[in-house]
């Protein structure tokens, strides 16, 4: 079995203080969701903040795809190769609108090619259906800062779907969300996973919508003070003494005992 | 996508409209008399300085890339194409020396090594352009590729429009120190002192301004138009998207470097003097002020902004010399404070006003849109 991401002995410091202390962690290639929870300040955020080249450990290996060091590329190339990340607030262009959006998204990135050509017919087809996927075709020439927050949210899921990547992070994508609209969530992730070859890891601290998502079988995994605590389908890891201790431990109360 | 043909034909409308006024009525007004010499040379030097205008507006309200050095690559501009006119009229002076006035009262009997290739027209011309664009691009590498943004770039470039300025000011750069280069004869041969070769400089500072506006208008239409307005708002989204956001940011700082060079390059001819004061913090200050007072990340804005705040300039410098600093700033605070959009954003707003009976502050709400929709992203 292929090896999508192979996270070996991650260290990260934050001046001495360590954000994530000998991380391990393997993502399989055919693993569609890999759900990642923990109470705050786990290092969930900082470890997709070393994914994508926004934070440089002081120890450890990424290889991504059995090949790649992802450690020391830049952003832009991290990017390139495949890795997609949402961040945990909306990050789009307000100003922009919502097919302009789309259109730095996805297609070329070279700055003397965008000079010179525009965006291919091919290129606003596949736009177009990424927009309807998310339930957003019909705010095309939209600014996308007049959007709703939850449809800030999708509309920043299709940018990086329209780039079909091949690992996409997703930093708590339904945080500030209706109740309608985290389950309107749910269904464009099944959606994802079933159309796209991708592999979707998530970051989650609503336990009701991990449990949504988790109920297709996907692998949880807990973080706690910068390593792995506990690793599993989500029955597995609620029922485990460690992780129940963890989150009563600092005072939260997210995890609630199954029944 | 909607409506963009016919808001590029408006803007195609304005285009030849500015275009006809500037390159056909004013001169042949001048031709019958009813505008004179002066006044079209002080309107041929109002818009040279939009030249280097666009080129603010392109990193700055394009890009959100605040530069404060643009004075530099505007002198740089100047300068190339002053030593060319001097060495053109070098042996003709009063002392008939083979250098320029300034350097025999210096002492310098010897045509400094640097100032031999300006002796070519091409090659004077050319160094008025790339050598700015040249230092704009390095500047860039240097800063862009180590990631310093912000406040941190304007202060550097701030930094070095100082250095630049004190090294202009200093005797031994043989550059006719704070005095600077003036006292041109003629440029490729024609007469400085004849009406018809600054007729000619007019008009060919109206097509060149013309031309930069086609070009930037260009770029901005582009994608890598839509990449610079992404820079300005979310830098951070790009590069995550696998933009090597650095290269837009080097390749519009030197464009914008190209723009203020070729500023100068018109400036110095028209003026006859180009001087050290011309070059440093104050007047690269001063752009930001005109693009600002227009409405940046318009284009328009800039071209109206220099013109406007220079013609303003002319008159009230002759009737209140001692106010106009105070002028100029409370102009820049009025326009901060009120106008954030500039002159361009009061008259739509108005529009807007007198179409929908909005409310005249200003709106919370993103701007509509800051640039026209093109079919061609």
């Amino acid at each position: 079995m292929a090896t999508l991401l192979y996270v070996d002995g991650l260290t990260v410091s934050f001046d001495g203080f360590l954000a994530l202390t000998n991380l391990n962690l393997i993502l399989e290639r055919d693993e569609k969701i890999r759900l990642l929870i923990g109470p705050n300040g786990a290092g969930k955020t900082t470890l997709f903040d070393v994914l994508t080249g926004q934070v440089e450990p002081v120890a450890g290996r990424v290889i991504f795809e059995d090949r790649l060091n992802l450690l020391g590329l830049s952003r832009h190339r991290i990017a390139a190769h495949g890795v997609s990340r949402k961040f945990q607030t909306p990050s789009i262009f307000p100003r922009h609108t919502v097919f302009e959006n789309m259109a730095l998204a996805s297609g070329e990135k070279g700055c003397l090619a965008n000079t010179f050509a525009g965006t291919p017919a091919a290129e606003r087809e596949r736009i177009a259906a990424v927009l309807a996927q998310v339930g957003l075709l019909s705010h095309l020439g939209t600014p996308a800062g007049t959007l709703a927050h939850g449809q800030k949210q999708w509309l920043e899921i299709a940018m990086l779907l329209v780039q079909s990547p091949t690992l996409l992070l997703l930093d708590e994508p339904v945080a500030g969300m209706t109740r309608a609209e985290k389950e309107r969530t749910v269904e464009i992730l099944a959606g994802i996973v079933e159309d796209s070859a991708c592999t979707v890891m998530l970051i989650e601290h609503d336990m009701e919508f991990v449990r949504q998502v988790a109920r297709g079988g996907h692998r949880v995994t807990v973080l706690h003070e910068g390593h792995v605590l506990s690793e599993g389908s989500l029955d597995r890891v609620q029922t485990d003494e460690r992780v129940i201790e963890a989150y009563l431990g600092r005072g939260r109360i997210a995890v609630t005992t199954p029944c | 996508m909607t409506g963009g043909g016919r808001t590029r034909d408006a803007q195609l409308l304005w285009v030849a409209a500015g275009g006809a006024v500037f390159v056909v009525v004013l001169p042949l007004a001048n031709l019958s008399g009813f505008v004179s010499d002066y006044y079209l040379n002080l309107f041929g030097k109002y818009l040279a300085l939009a030249v280097l205008a666009l080129g603010m507006d392109l990193i700055w309200g394009y890009t959100g890339v605040l530069s404060l050095g643009q004075a530099i690559f505007f002198g740089i501009g100047a300068y190339s194409i002053g030593m060319h006119m001097l060495l053109e009229g070098s042996g003709k002076g009063v002392y008939g020396e083979p250098v320029p006035d300034f350097m025999v009262w210096n002492q310098v009997y010897q045509l400094p090594l640097f100032w031999k290739p300006y002796k070519s027209a091409p090659v004077a011309l050319a160094a008025a352009v790339l050598l700015p664009a040249g230092l704009a691009a390095l500047i860039g590498l240097l800063t862009f590729r180590r990631r310093l943004r912000g406040t941190y770039f304007a202060i550097l470039t701030q930094a070095i429009a100082f250095a630049v300025w004190l090294m202009f000011n200093r005797n031994e750069m043989r550059l006719g120190g704070t005095n600077g280069l003036t006292d041109f004869k003629s440029i490729l041969g024609f007469s400085l002192s004849a009406p018809a070769t600054l007729r000619v400089l007019y008009l060919i500072t109206a097509l060149a301004l013309g031309a930069a506006l086609v070009l930037a208008r260009w770029l901005v239409q582009s994608k890598s138009g839509l990449v610079l307005q992404a820079i300005r708002d979310n830098e951070r989204r790009l590069e995550f998207l696998g933009y090597d956001t650095s290269a837009y940011k080097i390749l519009v700082f030197a464009i914008s470097g190209a723009l203020a060079g070729l500023g100068g390059m018109l400036y110095a001819p028209q003026v006859g003097i180009i001087t050290p004061s011309q070059i440093g913090v104050l007047p690269s200050l001063e752009i930001v002020i005109w693009v600002a007072f227009g409405g940046r990340g318009t284009l328009w804005g800039a071209l109206l902004g220099a013109v406007s705040i220079n013609w303003l300039r002319s008159v009230l410098t002759g009737t209140y010399p001692r106010l106009w600093p105070i002028i100029l700033g409370g102009l820049f605070v009025t326009v901060i404070m009120f106008f954030p959009e500039g002159l361009l954003g009061v008259g739509s707003r108005l529009k807007a006003v007198l179409a929908r009976r909005v409310p005249l502050a200003p709106a919370a709400a993103p701007a509509a849109r800051a640039y026209p929709p093109s079919d061609k992203i």
